[in-house]
């Protein structure tokens, strides 16, 4: 990797550059959209326990992901950088092409930000057991909600092998896949116990379809690696 | 318009729009729809009084939510408004360039989390400190904005302003817009003004050539129903 002397941080000259922290699940999100997209890149891995000193120079808000373009543009916030790249590379396909299909797409990855993952850390740092109960079920009710979707989308496109976009990783596990890895979390240090139930069917039909996936794996950490990561959120 | 069959009122092989007018989340959608010009029913959900119906288009009860002439339902005022934008490409609300694209995004989410999120912790604050508190937070978030949109002037997509892609209303104001609206709320509640010095030109330049395109005024709430409509936030 070079970087030229006048340059105050480190970065990869004519190619993209992203700093990321594996473990990070929003970083993950940008990891996975380069790999499905097959798009080379340079990774700057950082210490989010030791900001390297410069790092305030590529995002001043000192959070992961971060991507430097080759034209030396930076892009921050990971649904922004995934979605870049699906842009940038349509021949990924990591987005259809139909608005409505795009539209719903988009409303299934809603479903984690805005039901899932506040839950989930909410159930970590609960103090009371009531409290824990009670984010339990908000994550529950949210992965009913994307089971709901899943069914309804295997409707849509008539084809069942338990992506969302049936055969094919996008957006919608790019964007998502980290959170469901961080479960496991929950499910250690507060109980959280996902039902094998109807109503949770199809979540677990395409939890197995892309736990297969390298997409998945090629980042995933283990139940008790994550279990040990997240302790520090615990009440 | 609507068959008295129907569960619910909707357009029969049209858009239909559930909309309310002081809202400034439904104002994106509607918007959207009047930019790209293209033809939508709306129906005016009373946010204090909802219709018993109004279940059966959006569980969540919340506004915007758009009927499809498919009978698709789709929800989330930046989903609605990505959906025209995709739907209808002639109309150019958004740039096909991926970094153009990206660059936006992070207008917005600059715009929310540093304008809008701050006007209402201004008019919810309880005691004057923190009212002072929240509005040098606003003013702050201006002057970023402001630097944004400069940035933004210097690019070949924005060649100038005073919008962010130029002379043209776009996605960028249609997804702002109705919050720089509500300005004139806080000046009526908090006597809250941003000030005319270089800081502020370029939020000033912006807002001000905002103020007098149709893409605003067209579907502005009028000003003592906005001015009404925000006291229940006060504490």
């Amino acid at each position: 990797m070079s970087s030229s002397s006048t340059t105050e941080y480190p970065y990869e000259e004519g190619s993209y550059t992203l700093y990321v922290t594996k473990y990070c699940p929003f970083a993950q999100r940008a990891l996975r959209a380069f790999y499905a997209a097959k798009v080379p890149y340079k990774l700057v891995e950082i210490d989010l326990d030791n900001k390297p000193t410069w790092y305030h120079l590529v995002n001043p808000q000192l959070k992961v992901p971060a991507l430097r373009l080759p034209s030396g543009e930076i892009l921050i916030e990971s649904l922004v950088i995934s979605e870049y790249v699906a842009d940038q590379f349509p021949e990924a396909r990591l987005l259809p092409t139909d608005a409505l299909e795009r539209a719903q797409l988009r409303l299934f990855v809603e479903i984690f930000s805005s039901k899932i993952v506040p839950n989930l850390y909410g159930a970590l740092r609960a103090a009371s057991v009531e409290e824990q109960e009670t984010k339990k079920e908000g994550i529950l009710a949210g992965i009913r909600d994307a089971s709901r979707q899943l069914e309804n989308q295997w409707k849509r496109v008539n084809n069942n092998e338990g992506l969302w976009l049936g055969d094919r990783v996008s957006l919608a596990e790019i964007n998502t896949v980290s959170f469901v890895n961080q479960l496991a979390a929950v499910e250690i240090h507060r109980g959280l116990v996902v039902p094998q139930s109807q109503e949770y069917a199809a979540f677990n039909k395409w939890v197995e379809a892309y736990s297969a996936r390298p997409e998945y794996t090629e980042y995933s950490l283990a139940d008790d690696v994550i279990a040990e990561k997240l302790r520090k959120f615990l009440a | 318009m609507s068959d008295i069959s129907q569960a619910y009122p909707y357009e029969e092989n049209g858009y239909t729009l559930y909309s309310c007018a002081t809202c400034p989340y439904a104002q994106r959608a509607l918007r959207a729809f009047c930019i790209a010009q293209v033809p939508h029913k709306v129906v005016e959900i009373d946010l204090l009084n909802k219709p018993s119906w109004y279940h059966l288009v959006n569980p969540q009860l919340k506004v915007p939510t758009l009927r499809t002439p498919s009978g698709d339902l789709l929800i989330e005022s930046l989903v609605i408004a990505e959906y025209v934008a995709d739907q209808f490409p002639k109309a150019r609300l958004l740039s096909l360039d991926a970094l153009e694209r990206a660059q936006l995004r992070l207008f917005i989410e600059l715009f929310s989390t540093r304008i809008s999120s701050v006007f209402y912790r201004v008019l919810r604050a309880a005691d004057v400190d923190d009212q002072e508190m929240e509005k040098k937070k606003l003013l702050e978030g201006v002057r970023e904005v402001s630097r944004e949109l400069e940035n933004q002037w210097e690019r070949e997509s924005g060649k100038g302003g005073p919008f962010w892609y130029g002379d043209r209303f776009a996605y960028a104001e249609v997804a702002t817009v109705s919050f720089a609206g509500l300005f004139r709320v806080l000046d009526h509640y908090r006597g809250f003004q941003v000030p005319d010095t270089q800081e502020y030109k370029g939020f000033n330049k912006w807002f001000g050539a905002v103020v007098n395109h149709p893409g605003f005024t067209d579907v502005k709430p009028d000003d003592a129903a906005l001015i009404a409509s925000y006291k229940r936030f006060l504490p």
